[in-house]
């Protein structure tokens, strides 16, 4: 048995063959399994005995842990919801792709998340990849730290008795995507986090980068623009109605819906500049098809605005067809599976 | 007659020389005399060298510990103190139909596996 592993910045997800848990089950045989989780937390500490007890109690039915100290540190979509309703924002275990070094506890509620999401391994060293960001190519940032958070994955899963391994995060999109094309493309995955950039010829990776912006920058600046908490504007992002470009009238989502275009000319922008001239940029035979997955991609108008932009901003390669993931949020963790098949 | 001159010159150098000689040493003297530890002394071999390097670095740890910066190395993660006082799953599960057969065996084929 091998797992593939997204460990992302606003979703950690799990994809392992659905044979691993059910094989009396023959329509599930060498299909997918996945298990996603909200990366987010959320930390109450009382100060009375009096307060531990009503917050327990408050607190019944949520997710959550106790912490030696006395605290309550609740996790994944409970948490979101329990900063919004304290008109606050929960915290998250990574930012920007890797383990946060702004949270105290971040690599703690990080470890925990992910002893309890992927669990032990069926055999001694089973084999498990999970993916990681690429250096940005926009911020020269000594927080940012790829090395360091591999290691911190790497550890943890070591723990629970996997041979774990790291790939490139939209290396692994390209793996799951870029089948009937040869393995030959552009992969963009489009976390909460960053954008991970991917250039595949025949199953080679050949340049690999990223940018700082994605969705959580759009959370943020909306924030900023509307006065409202990040965790208030990620809830009406995600369950609201908007187009990218299009008017709306709600504040918070027209907000959303000008930042989206302005995150895609942003990111169209670094990728034509990064490309052209690029000495390792394979010259290819035919147009290319660009496939786009993660969360921020589900927004209603992103390929339309995203293919636009493309040809706006110069990029510098003949393109076939700007496709969406048939299933964005799992695509890099179905490719990190596919990956720990071969790999 | 030549004898007396030279002895006199022989007397004059070499009472310079013990002069300045113990001129020179005049720092270590003062110390000794006061019971205070000369501020700097000559090395004479490269043992002193390197004692004379240790005695003036100020850089090294004070305390006997090694610091170790725990947001660059990876060491022991403790989760021990967080409990959960209800049992719990993480994570939602989610079955596809999705086979990633063909998926595999084309990327193996690529990469020569």
């Amino acid at each position: 048995m091998a797992k593939g592993l997204d460990v992302g910045t606003s979703f950690i997800v799990l994809a392992q063959d659905a044979a691993a848990n059910s094989t009396t089950d023959p329509h599930v045989v060498g299909n997918v399994q996945y298990k996603d989780f909200r990366d987010a937390f959320y930390i109450i500490k009382p100060t009375t005995p009096v307060a531990t007890k009503m917050i327990e109690k408050g607190l019944q039915g949520k997710v959550f842990v106790k912490d030696a100290d006395g605290s309550f540190i609740i996790l994944g979509q409970d948490a979101i919801e329990k900063a919004v309703e304290r008109n606050d924002s929960a915290k998250r275990p990574m930012y920007r792709g890797v383990v946060s070094p702004k949270e105290k506890e971040a690599k703690r509620v990080l470890a925990f998340i992910l002893k309890e999401v992927v669990g032990t391994a069926s055999t001694p060293n089973e084999k498990l990849i999970f993916c990681v960001p690429a250096q940005p190519v926009d911020q020269e940032d000594d927080d940012f730290d790829v090395a360091y958070h591999e290691d911190v994955v790497r550890t943890v899963l070591a723990e629970q008795g996997y041979a774990a391994r790291a790939i490139n995060e939209a290396e692994a999109l390209c793996y799951s995507e870029l089948e009937h094309d040869d393995y030959t493309g552009i992969g963009l995955s489009w976390g909460a986090g960053m954008v991970n950039v991917c250039v595949m010829l025949n199953g080679e990776p050949t340049v690999l980068f990223s940018t700082t912006k994605s969705g959580d920058w759009i959370d943020r600046m909306t924030a900023v623009a509307t006065n409202e908490p990040d965790s208030v504007v990620q809830a009406e992002k995600e369950h609201g109605t908007f187009v990218i470009g299009e008017q709306n009238e709600n504040t918070i989502l027209a907000a959303v819906s000008v930042y989206y275009e302005r995150l895609i000319d942003y990111t169209t922008k670094q990728l034509a500049a990064a490309l052209l001239d690029h000495k390792a940029l394979p010259k290819f035979k035919e147009p290319i098809l660009i496939s786009v997955a993660g969360g921020t991609t589900r927004a209603k108008g992103f390929v339309e605005m995203f293919t636009k932009k493309l040809a706006e901003n110069g990029f510098p390669l003949p393109v076939k067809e700007v496709r969406h993931a048939k299933d964005p949020l799992h695509a890099v963790a179905r490719g990190c599976l596919i990956a720990a098949k071969i790999l | 007659m030549l004898i007396l001159p030279y002895s006199i010159l022989v007397l004059i150098v070499a009472g310079s020389v013990a002069l300045g000689y113990a001129i020179g040493r005049l720092d270590w003297l003062v110390a000794r005399l006061v019971s205070v530890t000369p501020r700097d002394f000559t090395p004479a071999a490269p043992v002193a060298n390197t004692l004379r390097a240790a005695m003036k670095d100020t850089t090294g740890p004070v305390s006997g510990k090694i610091a170790i910066d725990t947001g660059k190395y990876v060491g022991e993660i403790n989760t021990v103190g967080m409990q959960k006082t209800q049992d719990f799953t993480l994570g939602k599960t989610i079955q596809t139909q999705d086979d990633i057969s063909s998926s595999v065996s084309k990327l193996a084929q690529l990469k020569g596996k």
